[in-house]
């Protein structure tokens, strides 16, 4: 249950995309321009959707996570015996968490060994410096048993260098039955973490539209504002509003451009990555709307909205977040998660202020319905086994079980355990009723980071039903990236700099130091460094992934 | 020597603190050093035969040497090795043994790169920046607190200065923009009286400016804790017979104090050159967004966007070879001129 | 030390009081402010705000019991304590032995390469990944020594250690080994004693340099449970990743992120902070005259 909570510094902050595209590539020199569709050719496993739960809530809309506001009051059993040969097991993971307390010290650890029948030994790769972390662990030889696989440039060599094993030949088809909860996997799914048509290994988890928009109702009502907005131009005249109530130091955004030209983008309809029309693609910087859009920022930034050191807050998404809950911003964008999970700063802050945050849909600027947002790829990162421990077929066979537990579904024995620890040691349960926090312990602290990884998205609050309602009307906005699933070599290499150039003229163009004519000569600088390039390289793809279909 | 303390220190007993050739230092001549090709023709004794005699004579020396010694070699030289990457696509899972070789591709990738100008612009106006203002700032504070009379007050703000060192950039930059960023106490002040929108947080054209006082400000503290120590070893004496000869304060700041700092700050900006091309990597990344890369991209910053988020340690790498040949070519350039100028320098 | 007033430093006059007063009025402002800042923004309650930016309106030490009371800060602290004491008593032997071997480069054949040899490493790194490869090979990965080891030596401190010995009159080397000092004898009777400023200055290079190196435990230490403070500091609190939610369960609402992590920059900086005023002893005070005269 506290597996969002990881994600939410990262999500919340826009600090890392999302698993976009499929990173690979054939080792072949520096710019060679390659390009593919990591799906074609792909054999999918087959899809058995999650057991059913008594009181679970099931959205109609597509990727909209499930809804569990109870726990059962029987759960059923998944894994029949533990997945371990009481070996050891390592892993390389994503961390956002305080190291958990060593073994010794850490009930739940201990539990969890015994359990699994294993000797779990995870090495820990702060978010910060996981590029530095994956760099050593490939130079070093010998990979953990399990990696988790961020989208980066350097994971994508990895991948293509065959550090990781293929799975296809264990999971395709009806093989995958052996492990009934990896097979609650989607199709869709599949489909972004394939690798040139192989399965090199499971995702993690992500919601359609993970995060929602919510404004401080509150504010906006005592300065004549009741209603949500209904365009752009009443948007801005609510946002900018805050700033001049007379308390000191109020804004509607911390920081610049932030999720501020997200919802932008939402409202003026500029397209999701890019534009596809008849095989050829415009980046969505290159559109009209995106210009409209800018335009706006300028208009809001003028207007007031912003903190005056919004840029530079950009870079402290620590500080940025703490005006959420401390009452300095009235507009935010962070994980559903946060504000239905008890114990949350937000949660807090909405218990304490119930008419404020108040979720909101960025409307269309001309008041034509909702806003367009961009739809995930419903995959995170990857979680790869190593192409070494898999030589020996016997461990693998033991690490797909292991896996397996890992995946467990809501309302199974083997969830609730990865979630409470064992009966007594956290929580205790009367069946029928929800789980009740030992006094004095703390089961987040010693065993999120450990199981953090293949756990599926879903909403186990008491309030899901509102969860879901809003994540609905995100999701039946939104649309994904046409070029989503594909690989472009240029893209993977030259996606730093290019934020970068990105940052270096929308930001202050924003803030008035640049005039809005620069639009062009930045659009110029980035074909020119590589837009181009990776331009054509998706287009090849994207012909590839048609004929191959 | 400046005139007027010669005679001082001349007359003095003491023998003077500041030699002005340094004790058992070759003059001019080639230095007889391992590099020196044995049997050479202005050496009466073959290399191996005098290294003998010298293990012989000066057994202490050379077991005081052995540990460091093998330290260098060891955590340094060895590793060194890897900077063979420089010339390959390299990919850390494949190793150096199974990486492809590409010649010189990463050093024309580099220089065909149109921000690698900007960057390297930015990083030497940065760096003359910092010889010129944050360099000599420890010094004169060290001398400032120098001429304090009390003993405690001056050991009390020692150690307040000396405090900003320990904050870490995320954190010290934060806390500037609370005092002169847009919405900063500064900004407030001015609000007041009638100026509006002051930021000097971010405003592109006072940026390399505000970067180097952010370094003044961070370490001209702990900078001075080395110039204190060299005021420590300046003999008493010294000062008092320049006292004798009529010296006021300021005369014997600059006929005592400066002379005794003159080795350690030789030393430091030899040092400091080798080191122009590198300018505070985190400082500048955290204020990039702020600012622009026009005006805050530097050679790390560059390194950091194309080598590491590219995944790109071929580059990387390449780069440091670059700033090492230029920081060597620099750093002996500029200790021949030391020696020249009548100082010891560095070697 | 109520170290009287040497007879030729006489009182200054009262413009030039009246501006050192000014001068250190506003360095000290200067200097101090951040350090109340995280100070007072440590001890702020939840809802209470900073009054001029300073003064908490409501306090609390919450963060500190809540910090405190946790397993992970504590832990990380005495790692951090060991590493910074053992590794600094390791760095100061080595260097000072290196430097006062590099004195005298004629006599000393082959010292003065060693010289060039040291100097160079100052200019040529090897980067993340070959060091990585040696640390392992040499199989201190998970071990305190890759903490201590990779950086025992800095070319820079040897360097300032190196400059003082040299300015050292030769005369009492000379008059030492004319009395039958060995080299030993000469290094620890005289090199050593004469140049406490020095040593002390490298000492505090060393024991700070270890104290706030993170990177190294990042990439060598796998087992949590091993790392320092200034690790623990940077990857948590620094990004603003909810650490309050961890330490204790019932905090939630008493204590702010902010606050929380504000303390874990007071705790992680104040230990290392008190060496200071140790080493400040050492070089206040002239320590050649009495050497010499004695």
């Amino acid at each position: 249950m506290s597996h969002h909570f990881t994600r939410r510094s990262l999500m919340a902050a826009g600090g890392i995309a999302p698993l976009a595209a499929l990173a690979a590539c054939s080792g072949d020199a520096p710019g060679s321009g390659v390009a593919i569709d990591n799906a074609s050719g792909l054999e999918l496993p087959n899809h058995t959707p999650p057991p059913e739960v008594e009181g679970a809530i099931i959205s109609d809309v597509d990727g909209v996570p499930p809804g569990y506001p109870k726990t059962p009051a029987e759960l059923i059993t998944t894994v029949e015996n533990p997945p371990g040969d009481g070996g050891p097991i390592t892993e390389f993971k994503i961390s956002w968490d305080a190291p958990a307390p060593p073994l010794a010290e850490n009930k739940f650890w201990q539990a969890y060994n015994e359990r699994l029948n294993i000797d779990y030994q995870p090495q820990i790769a702060p978010a910060a410096n996981y590029d530095e972390r994956l760099a050593t662990l490939l130079a070093g030889g010998d990979l953990p048993d399990i990696v988790q696989l961020m989208d980066t440039a350097q994971s994508a060599r990895a991948i293509s260098d065959g550090a990781f094993a293929d799975l296809t030949p264990y999971l395709a088809g009806a093989n995958i039955d052996q492990w009934p909860n990896l097979a609650n996997i989607r199709e869709d799914q599949w489909r972004y973490t394939a690798y040139d048509g192989k399965i090199v290994g499971f995702p993690i988890d992500l919601a359609a539209v993970n995060n929602q928009f919510r404004y401080r109702q509150d504010w906006a009502e005592e300065n004549g504002y009741p209603d949500p907005p209904t365009t752009a131009e009443e948007y801005k005249e609510i946002v900018s509003s805050f700033s001049k109530m007379g308390v000191d130091g109020r804004y509607a955004f911390a920081d610049a451009p932030g999720f501020a030209l997200t919802a932008a983008n939402a409202m003026f309809h500029v397209p999701i990555g890019w534009r596809l029309e008849n095989g050829s693609l415009t980046h969505h910087w290159e559109t009209e709307e995106f210009e409209a859009s800018l335009q706006f920022m300028t208009e809001l930034w003028e207007a007031g909205a912003f903190h005056p050191d919004a840029l530079a807050l950009a870079s402290n998404a620590g500080e940025a977040l703490s005006m959420i809950p401390a009452g300095t911003v009235g507009v935010s964008w962070i994980a559903t998660h946060n504000w239905y999970n008890p114990g949350s700063v937000y949660y807090n802050a909405l218990q304490e202020e119930p008419e404020g945050w108040t979720p909101f849909v960025p409307p269309h600027h001309e008041g034509d319905g909702a806003g367009l947002f961009h739809r995930s790829t419903g995959v995170f990162a990857r979680v790869a086994i190593s192409a070494q421990a898999a030589e020996d077929e016997e461990r693998l066979m033991m690490l797909l079980d292991f896996c397996n537990y890992m995946r467990a579904p809501f309302g199974s024995e083997e969830r609730y355990f990865l979630q409470h620890g064992e009966e007594g040691d956290y929580f205790t349960r009367t069946p029928g009723e929800e789980p009740v926090p030992v006094e004095g312990t703390n089961f987040h602290a010693e065993a999120t980071q450990l199981v953090y990884g293949l756990d599926p998205v879903i909403f186990n609050y008491p309030d899901a039903e509102e969860a879901i309602a809003v994540t609905e009307q995100f999701v039946q906005n939104s649309e994904p990236d046409p070029v989503a699933g594909l690989f472009s070599d240029t893209q993977t290499r030259n996606a730093a700099q290019l934020d970068e150039l990105f940052e270096s003229y929308i930001n202050q163009i924003i803030v008035g130091n640049r005039p809005m004519s620069d639009l062009e000569v930045f659009r110029e600088e980035w074909r020119s460094r590589g837009g181009d390039d990776i331009r054509t390289e998706y287009e090849e793809a994207l012909k590839a992934r048609e004929n191959g279909e | 020597m400046p005139p007027g303390v010669g005679s001082t220190t001349g007359s003095s007993a003491v023998p003077p603190v500041v030699p002005t050739t340094p004790p058992l230092e070759e003059e001019t001549s080639p230095s007889p050093s391992s590099s020196t090709p044995p049997g050479s023709a202005k050496q009466p004794l073959p290399w191996r035969k005098r290294f003998a005699a010298g293990v012989r004579h000066h057994p202490w020396m050379y077991a005081f040497i052995l540990p460091g010694l093998l330290f260098f070699v060891v955590f340094h030289y060895v590793p060194l090795l890897g900077n063979v990457i420089a010339f390959q696509d390299y990919s850390p899972y494949l190793g150096v043994t199974g990486s492809r070789f590409i010649g010189l591709d990463n050093f024309t990738a580099l220089f065909r790169d149109p921000e690698v100008v900007n960057a390297i612009l930015n990083t030497l106006i940065i760096s003359f920046l910092q010889l010129a203002f944050a360099f000599p700032a420890p010094i004169v504070l060290a001398i400032f607190l120098n001429s304090l009379l009390s003993e405690r007050l001056k050991r009390w703000i020692q150690t307040v200065v000396y405090l900003p060192h320990f904050l870490s950039w995320v954190i010290v930059i934060a806390l500037w923009q609370q005092v002169l960023g847009g919405a900063g106490s500064l900004a407030r002040g001015l609000e007041l009286v009638g100026i509006e929108s002051v930021n000097l947080m971010s405003d592109p054209s006072i940026f390399k400016i505000m970067v180097v006082a952010q370094v003044v400000w961070k370490d001209v503290g702990w900078g001075t804790i080395i110039f204190f120590a060299a005021i420590s070893t300046i003999s008493a004496e010294l000062y008092e017979s320049a006292a004798v000869d009529g010296a006021g304060p300021w005369r014997r700041i600059w006929h005592v104090t400066l002379p005794g700092l003159v080795p350690v700050t030789v030393m430091l900006l030899i040092l400091q050159l080798g080191n122009v091309l590198t300018v505070g990597f985190e400082q500048l990344l955290l204020q990039q967004p702020a600012v622009g890369a026009d005006a805050a991209q530097v050679i790390d910053t560059f390194v950091y966007f194309r080598g590491i988020a590219g995944g790109d340690w071929g580059v990387s790498t390449a780069v440091g070879l670059i700033k090492g040949v230029i920081g060597t070519v620099l750093v002996l350039g500029a200790n021949r001129l030391a020696k020249r100028l009548g100082t010891d320098g560095l070697f | 030390m109520a170290a009287s007033r040497a007879p030729w430093m006489e009182k200054p006059g009262p413009i030039t009081r009246a501006v050192k007063v000014v001068a250190i009025a506003l360095i000290v402002l200067v200097m101090l402010y951040p350090f109340t800042y995280v100070i007072f923004a440590s001890l702020t309650a939840p809802g209470g705000t900073l009054h001029f930016g300073l003064i908490p309106s409501d306090w609390t030490l919450d963060a500190y019991r809540s910090v405190l009371s946790g397993r992970i800060i504590p832990r990380a602290l005495m790692v951090s304590i060991g590493i910074t004491a053992v590794g600094t008593v390791l760095s100061v032997a080595v260097t000072t032995m290196l430097a006062y071997g590099l004195t005298r480069t004629k006599e000393i054949p082959g010292s003065k390469g060693v010289l060039y040899l040291v100097l160079f490493t100052m200019l040529f790194g090897a980067g993340l990944i070959p060091n990585f490869i040696l640390v392992k090979e040499l199989g201190l990965l998970n071990s305190y020594w890759s903490l201590i080891l990779p950086t025992l030596l800095s070319a820079f401190n040897m360097l300032v250690v190196r400059n003082f010995f040299m300015q050292i009159p030769q005369e009492l080397i000379d008059s030492a080994r004319i009395d039958g000092a060995s080299d030993f004898q000469v290094f620890l009777k005289i090199m050593l004693p004469l140049s406490k400023a020095v040593i002390a200055v490298i000492a505090l290079f060393y024991a700070v340099g270890y104290w706030n190196n993170f990177f190294s435990a990042l990439i060598y230490i796998q087992d949590t449970s091993k790392w320092p403070i200034q690790l623990v500091l940077n990857t948590y609190a620094v990004q603003g990743s909810p650490i309050s939610q961890i330490e204790n369960p019932n905090a939630a609402g008493s204590v702010t992120p902010q606050a929380i992590q504000m303390a874990i920059v007071v705790l992680a900086t104040l230990p290392i902070l008190c060496i200071y005023p140790f080493a400040q002893r050492f070089f206040t005070k002239g320590v050649l005259t009495g050497a010499i005269k004695g």
